[in-house]
């Protein structure tokens, strides 16, 4: 999947993890649930080129799907928000498991080699995405638990935030991902999206 | 050396500024004269961008938090937000809280990963000017200060160049102040910052490979003005640069 310009990423996407946190909302130091879209970014030096990297303490890894912006999403309402896709692709974002989302995440989320990119595909949404770890299905997202619907997010962040052209959308994480070990074996599948096989490997630092 | 990014004869060149900061030299050699110039922001297409909040203790102060967080505070932003030298950033209708910041820049030189702070100017390659506006009104106490405050199309001014890291003796020893419509409203110094350039270098490169050409928005020191549309915002930072935007209706 060839990318040019920004990565970003969207939490407390998920309908499931929202209801679980609905009290947490109301709490210090949140005080109110998510207005607008709650957006992460990572570098393209966490994209990893043959394998994941997982440290000691494991990682979080959710499936996505990332959306590759073909044309600017300026102010795009949710009918037209889609037309501006080039390509999608299935994809494995890990990060070190964090019990807040008050602060960005950037010790958790940008670590070298944890972004695992699908082979790119035309623009065509499927309707859940499985992890397998071990060749064991692990988890199973279905679309219809994003709180924001992929039209919805691009419409609503393109709003205030251009995503241009050449930029990547990861249209949002599952709240139960599972935390994996170095050594694992992980796949994920969607549709017809070209499937993602790797390896996680232990890191180094 | 200072290099500044422009757009001439239908594409975008890297330019050194010569003569005293009076004309821009192109790669083959064409010379533009400075007032001719339209300027870009001297951003590499798909560096990262790292910011901090947060930074000085005397902005945490006037914001009501602690004068030093346990962990840096920091987020990203994407290449949106850039806009360059002289130009205008949207200043929402709804936005009266929307203030400057004016902030020292460090652009990496060469990779770094597990660097030593005692190691890691050598990494820094020049440095900028950046205005990361701020609209208090959309606050939300998610991955705060977030994307709707701090990754908005053209509202991060930045340049007007790059300075040479050689060329600049002391980064943590610099005036910075921010003049609206010429009245200063920011004057602070880069001594003040809480976690140096050196340290922040260091704790990225613990968490990420930083790259040629990513960088690094430092933090603003306090004075919190808010603005309006048409309002002239220069922020300036001694040795440096001098950064013009102008604020308009949106």
């Amino acid at each position: 999947m060839n990318f040019s310009g920004s990565i970003y990423g969207v939490v407390l996407n998920d309908t499931v993890e929202r209801a679980r946190l609905a009290d947490a909302f109301g709490s210090e130091p949140y005080r109110a649930p998510p207005k607008a879209p709650v957006v992460y970014m990572k570098p393209a030096s966490s994209v990893a080129r043959q394998a994941l990297r997982v440290p000691a303490g494991g990682l979080v890894a959710a499936p996505t799907l990332a959306l590759l912006f073909a044309r600017d999403a300026c102010r795009v309402d949710e009918a037209t928000a889609l037309r501006c896709l080039g390509a999608v692709c299935l994809a494995i974002d890990a990060s070190i498991p964090a019990d807040s989302y008050y602060r960005p995440a950037v010790a958790q989320k940008n670590g070298d080699d944890t972004l695992w990119l699908g082979q790119a595909a035309a623009p065509v949404l499927p309707d859940a995405i499985v992890l397998e770890i071990d060749g064991a299905q692990a988890l199973h997202f279905p679309l219809s638990r994003l709180s924001r619907s992929p039209a919805q997010l691009v419409a609503d962040l393109s709003q205030f935030m251009t995503l241009r052209a050449g930029d990547l959308l990861m249209i949002g994480l599952p709240g139960d991902a599972p935390v994996i070990a170095p050594g694992t074996h992980i796949g994920v599948r969607g549709g017809a999206l070209p499937a993602i096989s790797i390896e996680a490997e232990g890191a180094t630092t | 050396m200072k290099r500044a990014r422009i757009f001439h004869r239908g594409r975008d060149c890297w330019a050194d500024v010569i003569e005293g900061d009076t004309v821009l030299r192109l790669g083959d050699g064409t010379l533009v004269p400075i007032d001719e110039a339209q300027w870009l922001p001297p951003v590499t297409p798909g560096a990262a961008c790292y910011a901090l909040g947060l930074n000085y203790a005397d902005h945490n102060k006037e914001l009501g938090f602690a004068p030093k967080l346990a962990t840096p505070l920091i987020f990203m932003k994407g290449g949106n937000c850039f806009v360059g030298h002289n130009g205008a950033s949207p200043r929402p209708a709804d936005g009266n809280q929307m203030h400057p910041e004016c902030e020292l820049v460090a652009i990496i030189g060469t990779p770094a990963r597990d660097v030593p702070v005692e190691q890691a100017l050598s990494h820094v390659s020049g440095y900028t000017v950046a205005n990361d506006y701020a609209i208090r009104e959309y606050l939300e106490n998610y991955y705060r200060p977030n994307a709707r405050v701090k990754n908005r199309d053209a509202t991060t001014p930045i340049g007007p160049w790059i300075v040479d890291a050689a060329d600049l003796a002391d980064p943590q020893s610099l005036s910075l102040r921010t003049s609206v419509n010429g009245v200063t409203v920011q004057d602070g110094t880069t001594a003040d910052m809480i976690l140096d350039v050196a340290g922040l270098v260091s704790y990225l490169s613990s968490v990420t490979t930083l790259m040629p050409g990513d960088m690094i928005l430092t933090g603003t020191p306090q004075g919190v003005h808010f603005c309006a549309p048409g309002d002239e915002v220069v922020c300036e930072i001694e040795g440096v640069g001098r950064l013009v935007n102008t604020l308009v209706p949106a």
